[in-house]
């Protein structure tokens, strides 16, 4: 997350609008804001995605290795290490996330690598034959970059993957809950995130199974 | 490319679940207001791009915006190098009897837009008013800014311009005083009245040599904001007023600073001498202001008190969540803005109420930056 720099009667009124149920923007508690979605976007990728949510704008591009044995070889040093690699048959998925957009300073730095492991993380219930590399550009923050991320990375890689590879194991949604007081609230903001204790993400699949879940935060859930 | 075709989110639907709006590259992208669908037109001559010629008339001074440069006589090709140096020169330009003298006598020069905007004419002086810029700053100005360091006497604040403000510790009303020299303890105790991540409402002082603003809030409805939240939109929006502190019926407070940080929150009772919570109701009507004002800043409507009731009054129905969607906050700008043109056009006198655009408002603030 992106901090943001309050005043304590601020944090105080998102603090005490979310215990009154009426946030900043009028949502309820477990309401989502409204999110776009745009499709191959970019040519040089696999598949590409772009969702909005609300000012959280993320662009997402998958592109899949098409010759993994080279890779490897480029890679290893050693013949038997790339003999290792050629017959491994699952690759976690490889993501990347870039802020530059935002800004050149250490937040936006440190936002990039925390989302990147959190990510990261969360994409390791997804294997792959072949190396997938997803490449996230974030061209707006305004909170809730992971479930935004995996709107649009789980619609490239539905686009980008053979459906028999989608069919054995089902893409995962990402859902980030933030508690702040006595209350959970889905989709933060920005405002939002700086004055919550603790988040929980978890990915669900199409079949509505559990399949990714992290913790965040100092507060207790 | 692909084309796909956007699904609308249905009218039913429940507001608390995700919904997805396929987005395709057709005309129903972008969502925004297009002022040209509402009959307004902008003159050739009055908007300008970098490199438009403005005048070969010697009779007019270089202002802002604007960079002089040769026309080499028959081939009508500017120098340009010429014209750098002249840009160097031209910032702050009121008079150009000083600069280079090699040019003077010989062949023609012309007055040349430098940034794109708006001409504007002041008698002989001639500038290009950009759409979009950061907030310069002038005075009198009443500016929103949040405290982004505590230093030796002085707060430094963040006000939406080039460089950070300047708020001198004799420049604050201390509460419970009326005039008198800050102590050794005022100076130490400066955390208490304001500390870093403070909101705080001001009016400029002065402006530095390097632009960089002096504010003061020597007055009682100046000083530190409390329940409420900012809302940020571009400065150009904000149409200067009489007054930028209103309070509005619904029982809320907003407060329009002219470098684009609007602040909204509760209007606070006048008997508590600690501020009482606000209620969901209350909550509920800030939240509904927010929109209004975001969704107003959003469709390039300039802001101003009249425009944001406007807005209040044409989305007072329908939830406040809804008035986050692009399709909504389309609709109820383009409400606003044609109740706006319409009052523009029925406004006999130019001095009444307040009501209704000018076309001035439109080409500076809002819809110039719709032309960007």
């Amino acid at each position: 997350l992106l901090a943001q720099l309050l005043s304590e009667p601020e944090r105080q009124y998102i603090f005490d609008s979310v215990q009154d149920a009426v946030r900043i923007d009028g949502r309820q508690c477990l309401a989502y804001r409204q999110a776009a979605l745009r499709l191959d976007l970019l040519c040089y990728a696999t598949a590409s995605a772009q969702v909005s949510l609300g000012e959280t704008d993320v662009l997402v591009s998958v592109r899949e290795e098409d010759n993994p044995g080279a890779t490897a070889q480029q890679q290893g040093s050693t013949g038997s290490v790339a003999v290792q690699q050629q017959q491994a048959v699952s690759h976690p998925v490889s993501v990347w996330v870039d802020c530059s957009c935002l800004g050149s300073g250490p937040e936006q730095q440190q936002l990039a690598d925390e989302a990147q492991a959190h990510l990261s993380s969360l994409y390791r219930c997804l294997r792959t034959p072949t190396p997938v590399f997803v490449d996230i550009l974030l061209l707006g923050y305004d909170g809730n970059l992971l479930d935004a991320a995996s709107i649009a990375a789980s619609a490239a890689l539905m686009r980008a993957l053979p459906a028999s590879l989608l069919s054995a194991q089902a893409l995962p949604l990402f859902a980030t809950v933030h508690r702040i007081g006595s209350q959970q609230i889905v989709d933060a903001n920005q405002l939002e995130e700086s004055c919550s204790m603790a988040r929980v993400t978890v990915g669900v699949d199409s079949n509505g199974r559990l399949v990714a879940c992290q913790t965040c935060g100092e507060g207790s859930l | 490319k692909k084309h796909l075709t956007m699904q609308s989110a249905p009218d039913d639907e429940e507001l608390d679940s995700l919904s997805i709006r396929l987005v395709g590259l057709d005309e129903n992208y972008p969502v925004r207001l297009n002022w040209n669908d509402l009959g307004v037109q902008f003159s050739k001559q009055s908007i300008v791009v970098p490199g438009d010629r403005l005048t070969r008339s010697r009779e007019f001074i270089p202002g802002h915006g604007t960079l002089r440069r040769t026309v080499e006589a028959g081939s009508g090709n500017a120098s340009f190098a010429a014209g750098r140096r002249q840009k160097q020169n031209d910032d702050n330009a009121e008079d150009n009897d000083e600069d280079d003298e090699d040019e003077d006598e010989e062949g023609a020069w012309e007055l040349a837009a430098s940034v794109a905007g708006r001409q504007h004419v002041v008698n002989k002086l001639l500038c290009v008013l950009p759409g979009r810029s950061r907030y310069a700053g002038e005075i009198g100005d009443v500016v929103v800014g949040r405290v982004q360091e505590v230093a030796s006497r002085r707060w430094r604040i963040d006000a939406n311009a080039r460089l950070q403000a300047t708020l001198h510790l004799s420049g604050v009303l201390l509460p419970g005083e009326d005039l008198r020299r800050k102590s050794e303890e005022d100076e130490r105790a400066m955390r208490a009245v304001l500390a870093e991540g403070d909101l705080v409402s001001a009016e400029v002082q002065s402006v530095q040599a390097d632009g960089s603003l002096v504010l003061h809030t020597r007055n009682a409805r100046y000083g530190r904001l409390g329940q409420g939240t900012l809302v940020r939109v571009p400065p150009a929006l904000i149409k200067r007023s009489k007054t930028h502190f209103h309070s509005l019926p619904c029982g809320v407070t907003l407060v329009l600073g002219m470098n684009g940080y609007c602040w909204c929150g509760p209007t606070p009772g006048q008997s508590d001498v600690r501020e009482p919570l606000a209620s969901p109701a209350d909550r509920s009507e800030v939240a509904r202001v927010r929109a209004c004002v975001r969704l107003l800043a959003v469709n390039h409507v300039p802001l101003y008190d009249t425009s944001v009731m406007q807005a209040y009054e044409v989305a007072r129905e329908s939830p406040v969540a809804l008035l986050s969607r692009p399709d909504e906050q389309l609709r109820v700008a383009r409400l606003v803005a044609e109740q706006l043109l319409t009052a523009e056009v029925g406004e006999a006198q130019p001095g009444g109420g307040g009501f209704g655009l000018h076309s001035g408002d439109l080409i500076s603030g809002g819809a110039l930056s719709a032309v960007h």
